[in-house]
């Protein structure tokens, strides 16, 4: 006993911030190994750890105490061909397929639960540890045409985690038909943003200098940031546990709002477009100070701060059912339906220090405006089934599809947030039982919808004329494969 | 031990499955283009004393203004060799400035940037391109032989002997000698390896610029490629009424009494200097009608606020011009007549029977914009009426702009660059190049 609850800390311990795989949004595609093999068909069949995401209420039903740690391994191949022009013209994004920053991500969570008797009836009680929320990716897309330099790190960088410390509970409200559950406490988001926008440039278009200054390739300016930071907010579901008929489950849970401030560091560099033949003119460059000589000038601007934004991660309500056909055979079906449309995408707002940024204060002033990255996303549906075979009391196969609506609008993708299209999930499972030890497996191939976007595409408006979306055709695949170690006592 | 062999089995099928996803891990990704081949920019002074001989110029002004005109040439790669010595022969394509703009002007908006990289891409031939600042003292010389603004149009392709008052050693007073005036094209042939036929030569330009590159098709033969780019080539527009008159009707306050040439109202400085490039006043043009005169202190920058005057008694002024509209902004006819007599279909008609062959077989390339400056797409439109009722072919391509930025030529000469170099390197092709 001792040996496990070592093993149990330990595994909270190494609970990091890398990703399982994204559902629709940001959603991730399932917990645990168990449910991963059903396909993510589990909220009425509720009977491990991943309870505590799929369907609280049934933790009242399981006969055992159990501890899990589990090893989620994936990797991603998103492909992205940007076809980006401002009116038809190019502004530095690169031709040909690109590829996302390859890695195999390794992501280990964990969740133990224990079953108290509390006065006539049973109640169960433990912790979770589970990441509902995810995205990682990276992309290097661009370069500036009117700057010789490359912009630092990864281009696009978009790491997201929001992981749920979550108390869970059952107890039933009808004996043997009716159970709820929770999954309530603290969630934790990491962000870290980088990403480039093409500004306009903010010469003046009356002056006479803005022809030389702004025109192409010199119209838009190149703003690179990186934040990183992390904050905190309470996040809760519910569930219900209805069993129909001894055979018959029926589940449904709901997932809260949840809205988490970050905040942290913020880099910045500016990329000024470099025109020697005008910058070099005695008539410009005696005024070094001036907005047109550093429009002109080609270097490249740094700056440090720190950021806030608000992040609202949405509502979810699922439901499901589960038929066991017969000893030997379960059967089980999921629906869930995310208020992706809840999600704004991030309003940063920036605190710099007193230093100047350029040499010029109207520059300064320009620089130093908050970004926004908006998104259009719609409610999503995703919608899974599963299969478990018991071969015998010591080998469970399962098997499992789900089809994941896409949350981002049309038209409107852009690959920090990569959710290109309906997204087709193939699942394969394998429970092994040895005594009090169970070892699960699963592994699952996402195929994505490729998908071609063309236009440009103002998301707040146009009032910052930046455009929010990168047109071109994406598609994608992703691999994941859980290892599950569960101690039952 | 059955479990035992069970636990093996799983464990090695789990690690196939794992396996199995660590594909297509060594995709390279594009990059920053990068342009191993770079031309080289030279700057110079096409210095001769005569050419830009005018009644307007100070004797005592910047020399810029008497006599040396800056240029700028592109060199491109393979001009000069490893060894030391000078590649080609090569191409060249004349590139005349629009209103307004010196030699820097195309360089400014990238020109060698994009030479470089299309060169290296293989969608041009190498080739040298050259820019010579067009301008007047009103700002813009429209490429045409005036006394009020100078022979821009000698200067670039004649060389021609003048009489030039001149301080001979040891004599108190001035002596007329004979001067003789080297023209640019002979100039640039000379220093530069460039294939000096017609065929291997271009011109274009922007707005007036590319009015002097048809100016230079059409009065001489030393091209075989023209282009022009939102340019004044139908001086009253596909409607007869449009062109230059709906400008002048654009930027006329209604007074001549106050007549704004500021940087800020270039459409009137193009209009008073098509005048002094168009019809400028000499004594044997006795003509009652609007003028200028006393532009001693005149030039682009200045507001006009001299006395003007009705009186045919006064047209002797040494600087004057004519514009072909009254008071009331109607025009005058015969003033509106020397106008369109530098106009491109007249040009054309009144070209040498061999040079008026060439332009009909002339490659051409017209390049139009959304937001042209100047009323220059009513001219654009006009001219290419033009073109297709005498059954010439051309080129034509538009430019509309962004989200970000208006559809001028100034605006997207950077993609318009690679429109007229490919067009011209694909003629010197053709050619044989």
């Amino acid at each position: 006993m001792r040996r496990v609850t070592v093993i149990f800390i330990c595994a909270m311990i190494m609970l990091g911030m890398t990703l399982p795989a994204w559902g629709g949004g940001m959603s991730i595609l399932g917990v645990g190994a168990k449910a991963k093999g059903m396909g993510g068909a589990f909220r009425a069949v509720a009977n491990d750890w991943s309870a505590a995401y799929y369907n609280p209420a049934g933790f009242i039903y399981m006969t055992e105490s159990q501890l899990t740690v589990n090893e989620v391994i994936s990797q991603y191949r998103a492909q992205y061909s940007p076809d980006v022009t401002y009116g038809g013209y190019p502004v530095g994004y690169y031709e040909g397929n690109i590829y996302n920053r390859y890695e195999i991500l390794t992501n280990p969570t964990a969740g133990g639960f224990f079953k108290l008797p509390v006065k006539n009836r049973d109640f169960v009680t433990g912790l979770a540890i589970f990441q509902p929320f995810d995205m990682n990716v990276a992309w290097q897309v661009f370069a500036p045409i009117n700057n010789g330099a490359l912009l630092p790190g990864q281009q696009i960088e978009h790491n997201f985690d929001a992981v749920a410390f979550n108390w869970v509970g059952s107890f039933e409200l009808m004996t043997n038909r009716l159970s709820v559950g929770w999954s309530a406490g603290v969630l934790k988001a990491d962000l870290v943003y980088g990403g480039f926008f093409l500004r306009p440039n903010p010469a003046d278009p009356t002056a006479l200098y803005y022809d030389q200054v702004a025109s192409r390739p010199n119209e838009l300016i190149t703003e690179w940031q990186r934040v990183d930071g992390n904050g905190y907010a309470p996040n809760a579901r519910i569930g219900l546990l209805f069993k129909a008929t001894p055979k018959l489950n029926i589940g449904a849970t709901y997932a809260m709002k949840t809205k988490v401030t970050v905040d942290g560091d913020a880099d910045f560099r500016y990329y000024m477009p470099d025109n020697p033949n005008y910058n070099n003119r005695s008539d410009v460059s005696k005024y070094r100070d001036s907005i047109f000589y550093i429009l002109s000038s080609g270097v490249e601007l740094e700056a440090e701060g720190s950021y806030e934004t608000e992040i609202k991660l949405p509502s979810q309500l699922a439901g499901g059912v589960a038929y066991q056909v017969s000893d030997k055979l379960l059967l089980a079906a999921d629906a869930e339906y995310t208020l992706w449309s809840e999600f704004e995408g991030y309003n940063f707002v920036y605190t710099f220090p007193a230093d100047n940024i350029s040499r010029s204060v109207e520059l300064d002033t320009w620089l130093k405006q908050n970004m926004t990255v908006p998104v259009d996303w719609k409610n999503a549906l995703r919608g899974s089934f599963g299969v478990e075979y018991a071969y015998n009391d010591m080998i469970k196969l399962r098997t499992g599809y789900s089809f994941d609506q896409s949350a981002v609008e049309d038209g409107t993708m852009h690959p920090a947030f990569f959710d290109p299209g309906n997204k087709h999930s193939f699942n394969l499972g394998l429970g092994l039982v040895f005594e009090n030890i169970i070892l699960d497996f699963a592994t699952q191939y996402i195929k994505y919808s490729e998908i071609t976007e063309t236009g440009n595409v103002y998301l707040n408006g146009a009032n910052d004329r930046i455009v929010d979306n990168m047109a071109g055709t994406y598609k994608g695949t992703a691999w994941e494969s859980v290892l599950q170690f569960t101690v039952r006592f | 031990m059955k479990a035992k062999v069970v636990f093996l089995l799983t464990i090695l099928a789990l690690g196939l499955l794992l396996l199995s996803g660590c594909s297509d891990k060594t995709k390279d990704n594009p990059t920053r283009p990068t342009y191993s081949q770079t031309g080289q920019v030279a700057v110079d002074n096409f210095h001769s004393f005569s050419i830009f001989f005018s009644t307007m110029n100070n004797p005592l002004a910047n020399p810029r203004e008497q006599g040396n005109k800056p240029y700028r040439i592109y060199l491109p790669p393979g001009y000069f060799l490893p060894n030391g010595s000078i590649g080609g022969p090569f191409p060249i394509l004349y590139l005349f400035p629009p209103f307004g703009a010196d030699e820097q002007y195309y360089f400014e908006h990238g020109l060698a940037t994009v030479a470089d990289r299309l060169i290296s891409e293989g969608k041009m031939v190498p080739m040298i391109i050259v820019s010579i600042d067009g301008r007047s003292l009103l700002g813009g010389s429209f490429y045409t032989d005036s006394p009020r603004q100078g022979k821009y149009f000698s200067a670039l392709y004649s060389t021609t002997v003048y009489d030039w008052p001149t301080v001979v050693s040891g004599s108190l007073t001035l002596d007329t000698l004979p001067y003789t005036a080297v023209a640019f094209l002979t100039r640039i042939d000379g220093i530069y390896n460039t294939i000096a036929q017609p065929k291997f030569r271009a011109a274009g330009g922007v707005g007036m610029g590319g009015y002097g590159a048809f100016k230079s098709v059409l009065q001489t033969d030393y091209f075989g490629s023209v282009s022009a780019i939102d340019a004044p080539l139908d001086f009253d527009g596909s409607t007869g009424n449009g062109g230059f008159l709906t400008l002048f009707q654009d930027v006329y306050d209604g007074s001549w009494n106050t007549v704004d040439t500021s940087e800020t109202n270039i459409g009137m400085s193009i209009v008073v200097s098509a005048a002094a490039a168009f019809s400028p006043h000499h004594t044997g043009f006795n003509v009652d009608s609007i003028y200028f005169d006393n532009f001693g202190s005149l030039a682009l920058g200045y507001t006009i606020t001299d006395t003007l005057a009705a009186d045919a008694s006064t047209l002797v002024a040494k600087h004057a011009i004519h514009v072909p509209f009254d008071n009331t902004g109607a025009i005058n006819s015969d003033i509106w007549g020397l106008w369109l007599g530098h106009n491109v279909d007249s040009l054309y008609e009144n070209a040498a029977a061999l040079s008026k062959a060439n332009f009909v077989d002339m490659k051409k390339l017209l390049i139009t914009v959304d937001d042209s400056k100047y009323r220059f797409d009513e001219q654009m439109s006009g001219f290419m009426q033009f073109l297709d009722a005498n059954g010439m072919e051309y080129q034509q391509k538009n430019y509309s702009g962004s989200d970000v930025l208006s559809g001028t030529a100034d605006h997207y000469l950077y993609d318009i660059f690679e429109d007229i170099l490919i067009f011209h390197s694909d003629n010197f092709k053709a050619a044989g190049y």
